[in-house]
């Protein structure tokens, strides 16, 4: 390239080159300047859920019980726990559905996060198992160690699933290195133990279908806790968002242990299923079989200390945030 | 062995629009004739060339080469075309354009290897078959589809103005060469030309074409001596006067012939 | 339909009265060094961007987007640091990567053999072409994600998925420019071929197909990315092992150094593959600019 020929060429690349300049500063301007969503004194919390069938936030919503701590709530569709403690960074949306594993895991790689409210914690023993390792019956797999070396299917490779399934395998004498996760949609997972894709897979109890051949080899979630409940998911939000909106996520909290207590009341079951029904478009006969999760919206601090430690055992991690770091003092704990 | 054309007629369309390129032609060059088929645009020269190459299906009438009918391109016979540039092969070497000639004969590699020299030879490229086409010059190239029309020996050869592309001392030299391997193979040569000079300097007999239609005007002698050259033979009267009767013929056909 | 006369390239038939002028040129070293130095300055814009990026990173400290030192120091620690045995790359490049190209290899491969020898069909026969040509831009317009639950059905979690997927993929772009690029061949050495006699096979394998390679290596090189793309995109799900599942296994413990380090990895396997596809094209179509030139 001769200096005759590169003056103007230089001087269009000098312009793309301010150009880019330009743009990525912009960038990081938007970056930052996100969370000025609040304003007006009860205010709107954009929350995420798992595919929007949210019958505890419903409940909330349907009995005026958000306004009468003086919140209004929004519920934004979403993928997985990781994807939207990524959504929550942007600021597009307040509160996070996510699980303790993959926010511990986030704030352990510097992302300020903070666990305002849990949604559910895990059952404690078999009888009330809502969660399943699934195999097929005539595989010959009867315990935790007749899947080594196998595949097991998860929604999300990494994921707290994941996480539960290599617990349960260790607790139960397998070995969960030996082990290959894979990734399927949620409700595929069935379908491919049955037709053999992979070994087993880690599924909501109601999915242990047996017309299908399946059988369940007992609770992830029940072992993992060896005795004791775990946080199972919850609503996380941003260390500043935390400090800004204070007074409405308090609201939110306090109208969700409101909730719980009239779910955990079965004089509200019928009352209860019949709007989950219409919400999620479900028999309420059906949803009254269906194996639950515990409702509780406030947060065992023990029990996510202990969910640390499960992360430090599989070498997930070094050094466990502590609930006292990142459970806000305002939040009501147990 | 001859090719006969036996009133062969050649238009295009039905009809209304049909376009008649040639009119009823009939014609024989003979065993190892040279003859050279010359005429203004239009007359159809390049059509009968490709009837008589198999490339092309007369309207009516037959082509024969010797007893057989032409129905596709035959064997013994082969073709050297104008546009070099779009004949030989370019992704291949001057070798393989010529060894990709021998494929549809059933030779081995030795005999293949052996007519390859040969013809490079021949042609004045001896030891050039690794090169390619691109790497040399429009002459050169000219050359190479000779060598590629000679390597299986063909009994009759066809070329459809194979020197216009070039220049004038290249192409006294490709002239002078054409004869020479004509003598060398004993071939048959059907050579179309616009060249007024080139057509008798080349030829044993001089066909003549007229257009509007496309009709064999006039079939000449060519007494003059071989091996021809390019000086002496042009210092001939008898080259002057066939000359200036061809010109005559293509170019003021409405003028009458000098006594 | 007269073509031009050609300059003569030969030299003159007599010798020149006067010996030519002679020219001093630069030695082969220093040609050699002057091409080095102009073709790293064309990588100016390149480093330009890899500055922004470095005092973007390090000014805004988003997660996100980590300054450039620090992902480069990442590539080394994961995908570097293995013995001189194994050129230098770590295990995981040798068990993620070799996983991942292994499938590549397969399903580019596949689809380069089928795309070409169905294009060379629906390219010579315009009854085929017709009847097909509908069904092949149909299938060319899906986009290949759209394919992946059907892959895991058909294949369950096994590599076979991910070469069909990528496979998919690439094979349409192939079939179509190899059909164009064979419907396009000139006819002048059809009708030499013709004139020759020369067999079936011989007509396809040395006339018809390295006359359309330059459309069909287009078209190759365009399926190259679209099957890298791929290769990537169908380890994202039910898959066990590969670069893109290393993705996902960063994304999901959010170690974005490494998420950042396989997208590294995985654009300069894609450089690299270029370049290497990019010299073999130079190579196979020396003739075309050639002949380009000298028919003028």
């Amino acid at each position: 390239m001769s200096a005759r020929h590169a003056s103007p060429l230089r001087r269009r690349l000098a312009v793309v080159g301010l150009l880019g300049l330009g743009v990525s500063t912009t960038l990081a301007a938007c970056g930052s300047s996100s969370d000025d969503k609040a304003g007006a004194d009860g205010g709107t919390l954009r929350v995420t859920t798992l595919g929007l069938c949210n019958e505890v936030v419903y409940w909330a919503q349907e009995k005026g019980l958000f306004a009468d701590h003086g919140v209004e709530v929004e519920l934004v569709k979403s993928t997985g726990g990781a994807a939207a403690l990524t959504a929550l960074q942007s600021g597009d949306i307040d509160l996070a559905f996510a699980n303790p594993f993959s926010t511990m895991l986030a704030i352990d790689q510097g992302l300020d996060l903070k666990w305002i409210a849990t949604a559910y914690e895990t059952t404690t023993v078999e009888a009330d198992a809502a969660n399943a390792m699934v195999v097929a019956k005539d595989a010959g797999i009867s315990d935790a160690a007749g899947l080594n070396g196998k595949t097991i299917g998860v929604n999300e490779v990494g994921g707290i699933n994941q996480i539960a399934s290599s617990q349960w395998m260790k607790l139960e004498g397998g070995d969960p290195s030996s082990v290959k996760f894979v990734a399927l949609p949620f409700n595929e997972l069935a379908s491919a133990v049955a037709s053999g894709k992979v070994a087993a897979a880690q599924v909501p109890a109601q999915n242990v279908d047996p017309e299908l051949g399946l059988v369940s080899l007992g609770d992830p979630y029940v072992v993992a806790g060896e005795g004791s409940s775990l946080v199972f998911a919850g609503y996380v939000a941003t260390g500043k968002e935390a400090k800004a909106k204070e007074k409405d996520l308090k609201a939110f909290q306090d109208a969700l242990i409101e909730t719980n207590e009239a779910f955990n009341d079965p004089a509200n079951d019928d009352e209860r299923f019949k709007l989950a029904s219409a919400q999620c478009k479900q028999d309420p006969a059906v949803l009254k079989t269906l194996p639950e999760n515990i409702y509780e919206a406030r947060v065992d601090t023990g029990a996510l200390e202990r969910m640390g430690e499960i992360l430090v055992g599989q070498d997930r991690l070094d050094d466990p945030p502590s609930p006292d770091d990142f459970v806000p003092s305002y939040v009501t704990t147990k | 062995m001859n090719v006969v054309v036996d009133r062969v007629r050649k238009s295009y369309g039905r009809g209304a629009e049909a376009r008649e390129v040639l009119t009823e032609t009939s014609l024989t060059v003979r065993s190892q004739e040279f003859v050279s088929i010359v005429g203004p645009s239009g007359c159809g020269k390049s059509t009968l060339l490709m009837m008589m190459a198999g490339l092309l299906k007369p309207s009516s009438g037959e082509i024969r080469l010797g007893d057989e009918p032409v129905t596709g391109p035959p064997a013994g016979l082969s073709v050297v075309f104008q546009d070099y540039s779009r004949s030989l092969f370019p992704w291949m070497s001057v070798r393989r354009n010529l060894t990709t000639a021998l494929t549809a004969s059933r030779l081995g590699k030795e005999e293949q290897r052996s007519r390859v020299e040969h013809a490079l030879e021949s042609v004045g490229l001896a030891g050039k078959g690794e090169m390619y086409p691109w790497q040399m010059s429009g002459g050169m190239q000219q050359r190479v589809a000779i060598a590629r029309a000679l390597v299986t020996e063909p009994t009759v050869m066809l070329m459809d103005e194979p020197f216009a592309a070039v220049d004038a001392q290249t192409r006294a030299d490709l002239e002078d060469l054409v004869l020479r391997v004509r003598h060398e193979y004993d071939v048959t040569v059907a050579f179309v030309t616009h060249d007024i000079d080139e057509s008798v300097y080349m030829a044993d007999r001089i066909v003549v074409l007229a257009a509007n239609p496309g009709r064999i005007a006039a079939d000449l002698t060519v007494d003059l001596p071989r091996p021809r050259d390019q000086v002496e033979t042009k210092l001939d009267a008898r080259f002057a006067k066939l000359r200036s009767e061809v010109f005559r013929l293509v170019m003021r056909p409405d003028t009458p012939a000098s006594a | 339909m007269t073509s031009p006369t050609t300059p003569p390239l030969t030299p003159p038939l007599t010798p020149p009265l006067t010996p030519p002028l002679t020219r001093t040129r630069p030695g082969r070293a220093t040609t050699a060094l002057r091409r080095t130095a102009a073709g790293v300055g064309n990588l100016w814009l390149l480093a330009l961007v890899l500055v922004l990026w470095e005092v973007y990173g390090r000014v805004s400290e988003s997660l996100f987007v980590p300054p450039i030192s620090r992902i480069l120091e990442n590539f080394g620690d994961v995908w570097l640091g293995g013995p001189a045995s194994q050129l230098f790359l770590s295990d995981l490049f040798w068990s993620e990567v070799t996983t991942s190209l292994s499938r590549f290899a397969r399903g580019w491969g596949l689809a380069v053999v089928v795309g070409i020898a169905c294009g060379v069909v629906l390219g010579r026969s315009p009854v085929i072409a017709q009847m097909y040509g509908p069904v092949v831009r149909f299938f060319a317009a899906i986009p290949n994600t759209v394919l992946l639950p059907i892959a895991v059905q058909i294949f369950g979690v096994a590599s076979n998925m991910n070469v069909f997927l990528i496979f998919l993929g690439s094979v349409w772009v192939v079939m179509i420019n190899t059909a164009d690029g064979v419907a396009g061949v000139d006819p002048m050495w059809l009708r030499s071929a013709r004139s020759l006699r020369v067999p079936r096979w011989v007509l396809y394998a040395r006339v018809i197909v390295p006359a359309a390679a330059p459309q069909i290596l287009a078209g190759l090189r365009v399926s190259l990315g679209i099957g890298l793309i791929l290769m990537v995109i169908s380890e994202l799900y039910a898959t066990t092992e590969g670069l893109g599942f290393q993705i996902v296994v960063a994304q999901s413990s959010f170690r974005y150094l490494d998420m950042w380090s396989a997208f590294v990895l995985i654009g300069l396997i894609g450089i690299v593959l270029n370049l290497a596809f990019g010299r073999i094209e130079t190579r196979l179509l020396r003739w075309q600019r050639r002949t380009g030139l000298d028919a003028l």
